[in-house]
């Protein structure tokens, strides 16, 4: 299989590649290429320009902050699970992370606040493709079945685009339009995808240090998180893919984010399911029958003009076993929390029929019914 | 249509070549180079069979246009090689048995290579997971993740390999778990 021709162009920097998207008659932007090139072979794209920004300085790298962690749209996935999970120097810098007895010692800054975004990365594609594709060419090629935007929508995250006119940064929930689209135009390019750090966390307001007025040095928020799904064998992507967030304090899950990719034309929140989970006490016996009847109605936050099937799996399989799913994520995002692992009568990931070990391990798994 | 004069080192050798926008690696490295130790199989980066080391990195040719390798070095397991993890793994793919046919060979090798130089002493299900991207239609992975096994092995305490592994040599015949 042989791409068509085109005129390929490799930008110097992000003004170029603006100028080039338009200047040049049908152009497209290239960066990992997994979305593109595959599309170019099937017959699917036919640009007439492709704009290479897989190498450009400015769109590559991880920046941790403060107050968030900022990611280049063109860092590949390896590369952020490389230095996304570095125990970071910024928190030494900070004074964040060192106190007697802090749960989230020796994890890096994204591990702390972001687990499910790392997880998700994690279970991109293969190797070979987590040293190619990027963090932001994968938002935005808005592929309803990928990993990643079920965990940038539970992380809070949003996208930063850059057009002729300036930057702007979009919320991962408007960013994400519909099937395949997004909300870069044609002439913009998605530049980073910024996420914020939960550190203060109350649930109320998802949003990060700087609004809420507490700082990353006194963690109020015992914070876990998990991705997982069941992948089609072929096509390696999710059929149904579930990222979690849950934010304990004192025992009770105080906030929770669930969301879920390959159920719907978009990744989306959960909202009923994120709802009846907080009040959760962890750390009493019976949190398993608490979770699962928690996770019963997920199946109600798909609208059924969305959802999502096709010759793999329909619509119907879908959302039969998301509720399932729902459950294993949430077990394994209590359970990298510090109250969930302390493993009380009752921890609740001990049922959880997790395929691999270890709160780093991949939890992709095929052996997931209904029930 | 474009074309692009290129610059890159294979296997070694420094190759100046003239290619089109849309000429992807492995047709370049074959068709023009006549370096033929990765293969072109799926061709939709499935199946892994065209991995290549890109500046250090596997990745699969036939998702990296020629162009975009202009200026790097590429190696590919027929490469002479002083990387003794490469070595190794080649030799104990022999040893073990770990092909039939062989086309998906050189992929297995250099993704095998790479997890060892990450991961010196991988668990079966970590083996398994890191050749993910490689399929193998003959052996049924059993006496492939025996020769990474047995690599990893033969491999400890070289300075080949980061750390000091303290590596048994579990041969392990469980099927693949997982991952597809």
């Amino acid at each position: 299989m042989f791409p068509p021709s085109f005129d390929y162009h490799r930008a110097s920097s992000v003004s170029e590649a603006l100028s080039l998207l338009a200047e040049l008659p049908d152009a497209t932007l290239l960066a990992g290429g997994h979305a593109l090139l595959p599309r170019l072979k099937n017959g699917r794209a036919e640009p007439g320009a492709v704009v290479d920004v897989s190498e450009l300085p400015e769109l590559i790298g991880v920046d941790v902050g403060s107050e968030a962690t900022v990611v280049g749209a063109a860092t590949t996935y390896a590369t952020l699970l490389e230095t996304g999970t570095e125990a970071g120097d910024a928190d030494e810098e900070s004074d964040a992370g060192g106190s007697v007895g802090d749960p989230t010692a020796g994890r890096s800054v994204l591990e702390q606040h972001a687990p499910a975004f790392l997880e998700a990365t994690r279970a991109v594609g293969d190797r070979q493709i987590r040293n190619r594709g990027t963090v932001g060419g994968n938002l935005a090629e808005a592929h309803p079945e990928s990993d990643l935007p079920a965990a940038a929508l539970v992380a809070d995250a949003s996208v930063r685009i850059r057009g002729s006119g300036g930057e702007r940064e979009v919320a991962v929930e408007e960013f994400l339009t519909g099937a395949f689209e997004s909300a870069v135009g044609d002439d913009e390019i998605v530049t980073a995808v910024r996420i914020p750090h939960v550190d203060g966390w109350d649930g109320s307001n998802g949003g990060d240090a700087e609004e809420n007025g507490s700082d990353r040095n006194e963690p109020t928020v015992d914070n876990g998180g998990a991705y997982v799904r069941k992948t089609h064998p072929t096509s390696g992507y999710a059929m149904v893919g579930v990222a979690v967030r849950v934010g304990i304090d004192d025992g009770v899950i105080a906030s929770a984010r669930v969301a879920a990719n390959g159920v719907a034309d978009t990744a989306l929140r959960l909202s009923s399911v994120e709802t009846a989970l907080e009040g959760i006490d962890v750390t009493t016996e019976g949190v398993g029958e608490r979770v699962t009847a928690a996770v019963e109605n997920a199946p109600a936050d798909v609208p059924e003009a969305t959802r999502r099937g096709d010759v793999h799996a329909s619509a119907e399989y879908r959302v039969s076993v998301l509720p399932t799913y729902v459950e294993r994520a949430v077990r394994a995002a209590v359970d990298s929390t510090e109250a969930g692992s302390d493993g009380g009568p009752d921890s609740v990931g001990d049922s959880a029929p997790d395929s691999d070990s270890g709160r780093n391990g991949r939890r992709d798994q095929q052996g997931g019914e209904p029930r | 249509m474009s074309e692009h004069q290129i610059s890159l080192t294979v296997d070694g050798e420094r190759e100046t070549l003239t290619v089109e926008g849309r000429t992807l690696l492995v047709h370049a490295l074959r068709e023009d180079l006549g370096v033929t130790a990765p293969k072109v199989g799926c061709e939709t980066s499935k199946c892994g069979a065209c991995t290549v080391e890109l500046d250090g990195d596997v990745v699969k040719a036939c998702t990296v246009l020629a162009v975009q390798a202009d200026g790097k070095t590429v190696r590919t397991a027929a490469s002479d090689t002083e990387d003794d993890v490469r070595s190794v793994v080649t030799q104990q793919f022999h040893e073990q048995h770990g092909l039939q046919c062989g086309y998906c060979t050189p992929g297995m090798v250099l993704t095998a290579a790479d997890l060892l130089r990450e991961n010196p002493d991988p668990t079966p299900s970590e083996i398994r997971a890191s050749l993910k991207g490689n399929i193998c239609r003959c052996t049924g992975y059993t006496n492939i993740v025996r020769a990474v096994e047995s690599a990893a092995s033969e491999l400890e305490g070289t300075a080949a390999v980061a750390g000091d592994g303290g590596k048994t040599a579990a041969v392990d015949g469980s099927a693949p778990e997982g991952d597809d």
